[in-house]
Formats: C-alpha cells, sequence, structure tokens
C-alpha cells in the first residue's frame, strides 16, 4: 500500500516536472520567434514571402467553408438558447445584440482558433516533424540557415494576417445564423435586426476580437512549430507531435483568452 | 607555410544523455584526402559526423575546421564555418517542397550576389556533374533513392566547399548505384580538389575509395586502427579489426 502511495507521488512529481520543463521550453522557444520576428520586420526583404503565401492559402482560403459553417451554426443557436431565456424577462428583442457581442468578443475568435489549431497548427507540426525525420532540419543547420527565419516565421505571418481575416468570416457567418432565427423563430424584422447588429458593434467590441485573433494566430503557429521541432527520428513521434501541438494549442488559447478577457474587462 | 589539416578532432567525448559512445578520440584529416569513418553497427561513426558537422554538442573536446574551433565560437560564426563545409545526408535530405534546382538555387540565393541566369548556370554545372542535369524541375519525390543522393551532394557542392561528408553514402543502394556513387566521389576529388570525409561500413566502397581511414569500436569507444585500408587489411595486428576486413574472417579477396 506504502508503496502503491509512493509510486502515486513518484508520478505526480514527474508529470509536474515535465510540465514545468514543457512550460520553460514553449518560453525559450516563444523569445527565439519574437527575435526572428523582429528581425523579419527590419529586414522585409528576407522573409520567404513565397512560402508565406502559399501558408495563407492553405491555412487560409481552404479554411473559409469550414469557419462559416461553424460560425453559423454558433450564431444559430446562441441566438435559440439567447431566445428561450431571454423570452422569460420578455426581453426577446436583445438576442441580436446577446449574439453580436459572444461572437464578436469571444465566440468568433475563440471557435476560429480552435479551428485554425486543428487545421494549421497540427499540420506545421507534421511539416517540420516529417522534415526532422527526413534530416531535412539537419540538412538547413549545417548549410548556417535560420530555422525560425526559414520555417518558423513564414507560418506566423501567414496565421497572424489569416486568422483574424477567417475570425471576421466565423463572426458573419454567425451573425446570419443568428438572423435566421431571429427572423423566422422570432419574428424580428430582417431591418430591425440590422439595427440591433449595427448598434453593438463598437469600437472596443471589435478591437477585442481583433486582438485575440491576432495573439491566438501567433499561439496556434508559434506551438505547432514548435512541437514539429520536437519530434523525435521516428515515424510515430509526428504523430505524437501532432496531437500535441492540437491539445497545447487549444490550451494555450483558453489560457490567453481568459487573460485577455480579464485585462479587457479591467481596461473597460 | 605550415599546412593545417582540414579538420582536426581533438580529445572529443561524444554521446547522448549520460552515456558516452566514444571517449577521448584524436584525429585529422589533411587536405585533398578520401578519409573513411568506419566502424560496427553502433559504434558511433554518425554521432561522431553530426558532432563535427555541428548538430550536437560534444561533452569534452575540440573540433576544428580549417584551424578555426566550432565548440568555442558563437552561434554566428558557427553559422559561418559551417557555410564552408557541405554534408551529403544518408536519404539525401532534399527539401521536399522545392525541386533539384530549387534546392541548389536557395544556397546560392542566400550566399552568392549571383544573379538569376548566374544561378541557372551553376544550378546546371552541378546538376551535371552528378548526371541530373534533366531533373532540375523534377521533385524529390519524383527520383529515385539513388538520384536524391547525388541530388543531395550536388546541392552540397553548390557553394563550391573544400570539405565534404558524406553520410553512408552507399546505404539502401543496389551495387551498380553505390558503385557509381564511389566513382562520383573520385571524380569529384580528382576535379575540385576538394577533401571528403566518408562515414561508412561497406567494405566495397572503403577499399575503392579511401586514402585513410579510422577504425571505432563499440568496446573500446574509440579508434582501434587507423590507416589505407588496404594496408590495415594486410597489417593489422588488432583481431577484431582484421575480422570486421576480412568480413569475419571469411577469406574476403582484395
Amino acid at each position: 500500500m506504502a508503496k502503491r502511495k509512493e509510486d502515486y507521488f513518484f508520478k505526480v512529481g514527474c508529470c509536474a516536472c515535465d510540465f514545468g520543463h514543457d512550460c520553460l521550453s514553449v518560453f525559450s522557444f516563444f523569445k527565439d520567434i519574437i527575435s526572428a520576428s523582429i528581425y523579419a520586420v527590419k529586414h522585409p526583404f528576407k522573409v520567404r514571402w513565397r512560402e508565406t503565401f502559399y501558408y495563407m492559402d492553405s491555412c487560409g482560403s481552404d479554411a473559409v467553408p469550414i469557419v462559416a459553417a461553424v460560425g453559423f451554426l454558433m450564431g444559430l443557436v446562441l441566438a435559440l438558447q439567447g431566445a428561450i431565456q431571454l423570452n422569460r424577462f420578455g426581453a426577446k428583442g436583445m438576442v441580436m445584440q446577446l449574439v453580436t457581442i459572444a461572437l464578436l468578443k469571444e465566440l468568433g475568435p475563440l471557435l476560429t482558433a480552435i479551428v485554425a489549431t486543428g487545421r494549421a497548427g497540427s499540420a506545421f507540426a507534421a511539416e517540420i516533424g516529417t522534415m526532422k525525420v527526413t534530416e531535412e532540419i539537419d540538412a538547413m543547420v549545417t548549410m548556417g540557415f535560420d530555422r525560425n527565419r526559414f520555417l518558423v516565421i513564414p507560418k506566423l505571418l501567414a496565421m497572424v494576417i489569416v486568422l483574424p481575416i477567417l475570425t471576421l468570416i466565423g463572426d458573419i457567418a454567425g451573425l446570419i445564423g443568428g438572423t435566421v432565427i431571429a427572423y423566422f423563430e422570432l419574428g424580428i424584422s430582417i431591418p430591425m435586426t440590422y439595427s440591433t447588429v449595427i448598434r453593438a458593434i463598437t469600437f472596443s467590441n471589435f478591437m477585442e476580437g481583433l486582438v485575440k485573433s491576432v495573439v491566438f494566430a501567433f499561439l496556434v503557429a508559434a506551438i505547432g512549430c514548435m512541437r514539429g521541432f520536437q519530434t523525435k527520428n521516428d515515424a510515430q513521434s509526428v504523430g505524437r507531435s501532432t496531437t500535441s501541438a492540437v491539445v497545447s494549442g487549444i490550451f494555450l488559447v483558453a489560457v490567453a483568452d481568459t487573460i485577455l478577457t480579464i485585462i479587457f474587462s479591467l481596461l473597460h | 607555410m605550415i599546412n593545417l589539416p582540414v579538420l582536426e578532432v581533438k580529445n572529443l567525448t561524444i554521446g547522448y544523455g549520460d552515456t558516452v559512445v566514444l571517449d577521448k578520440i584524436n584525429f585529422s584529416v589533411e587536405n585533398g584526402e578520401v578519409f573513411i569513418i568506419m566502424g560496427g553497427s553502433g559504434c558511433g561513426k554518425s554521432t561522431l559526423l553530426k558532432n563535427i558537422i555541428g548538430l550536437i554538442p560534444p561533452f569534452c573536446g575540440d573540433i576544428l575546421i580549417n584551424g578555426k574551433s566550432i565548440i568555442t565560437v558563437s552561434k554566428k560564426e558557427k553559422q559561418c564555418i559551417l557555410r564552408d563545409i557541405g554534408v551529403t545526408f544518408q536519404a539525401g535530405a532534399l527539401f521536399g517542397s522545392l525541386s533539384l534546382g530549387e534546392n541548389i538555387s536557395l544556397l546560392l540565393e542566400e550566399y552568392t550576389d549571383l544573379n538569376v541566369s548566374e544561378r541557372k548556370d551553376v544550378i546546371h554545372e552541378k546538376l551535371r556533374l552528378v548526371g541530373l542535369e534533366e531533373f532540375v524541375d523534377f521533385m524529390p519525390a519524383e527520383i529515385s533513392g539513388g538520384m536524391r543522393k547525388r541530388a543531395g551532394l550536388a546541392r552540397a557542392m553548390s557553394l563550391d566547399p573544400k570539405l565534404l561528408f558524406f553520410d553512408e553514402p552507399s546505404a539502401g543502394l543496389d551495387p551498380i548505384s553505390s558503385a557509381g556513387l564511389d566513382r562520383l566521389i573520385l571524380k569529384l576529388v580528382k576535379e575540385t580538389g576538394s577533401t571528403v570525409v566518408v562515414v561508412t561500413h561497406e567494405l566495397d566502397s572503403i577499399f575503392t575509395i579511401a586514402d585513410r581511414a579510422i577504425v571505432l569500436n563499440k568496446k573500446r569507444k574509440g579508434i582501434v586502427a587507423s590507416d589505407n585500408p588496404h594496408v590495415l587489411y594486410k597489417k593489422t595486428q588488432n583481431e577484431w579489426v582484421k575480422k570486421f576486413l576480412a568480413r569475419d574472417g571469411l577469406g574476403r579477396q582484395i
């Protein structure tokens, strides 16, 4: 019995150490890519633009249907649930206000980031992981190339440009979903819905969503690349890195969302 | 004027984690020679190469390339030293998203002032040297393993390095392709005067191309013999080296 307890505490201790070590690796990697990003801003002609456009296309335009679909369904569900609760207080007319604020400030950036983690974050980890297995990363190092400049910055840049646009698309799709419920279920006219939505979109609400989506883009791309670099030299490890990129990405996005929400609420 | 060795390894101890693979080894490679690092599986050949080309830091000791240490210098200085060497990896390690021409062009774009047409000329010349001039627009996935190795060699030579490393060049190749690659290495040395360091345990290649070789041993964690492989085969007193070079005493004739 005592041995079992010891084993349990030993395992908990090991997990805590691993978590601490992982956090340090994340901070160290983020520090490296922040300095690589500063270098890219100072020397834009050194950025691999061809690769950046490729990733903008694969992470951006290819993700539009899924982001729009998820956004539309979220708007639909949010309006439906909101209508049921608000109807109790005779405030069903405020449904679209609820949908707009919730989508713009919270659900839009969050859901788009989760979709991006599943698509782009895992793809980045798999791509870099495979390059590790095929010794392409080693070749890059022996050629004297900065791996962050070649592999991370194009992905990071593409995500930072594309994710806010995707978030906007998700928001618009969500508002359309909400409008459908408002019109067909609650009988609110479309001009009325439109004016409610316009009133709810304030500069601060819009900026909060925008800032969040930029931060999420950075986190999703960075953690995807980092997990790729942590891949060992076997195929199974590529699978583990991909899974880890998605799990860590969603976790980091949730943590960042909480911190940003607290900061914005304090600023308000 | 003193002729410095192109590569010098001094009291080098290497390994993984807490495990020492090779302990305090010393050797040097002279200008223009084909130098072989050989030994049985798991003796640390590839680990040694990874240390020499700066992919893994050693436990202690020093590695000098053209008289400059790659251990004590800053990351930037190390990158500059590494630009003067070429490395051909086991499977070529070509960038999968770039064509063969683009793989070679990448180094030229980064480190030279050549314009597009001059770069095209260099790409053509390097691919011609390895017999792949017709495959300039092919992607690495579209060519065979042997061709990928040759394309990797063309890329490694794009900046005309004076020191070239090969990691297991014959691994996974049929005997004809393997012999072709050996001939290519010899042709390269003759035409460019480069120094070549090859990590391998393929005896046919070793006896064909080597000027000098060191034999690593897992148990001794070090170098057990060093000389021309033909001389080693005839004169070595070390039983293990004898067995190794004679394929476990099966009566190999050279």
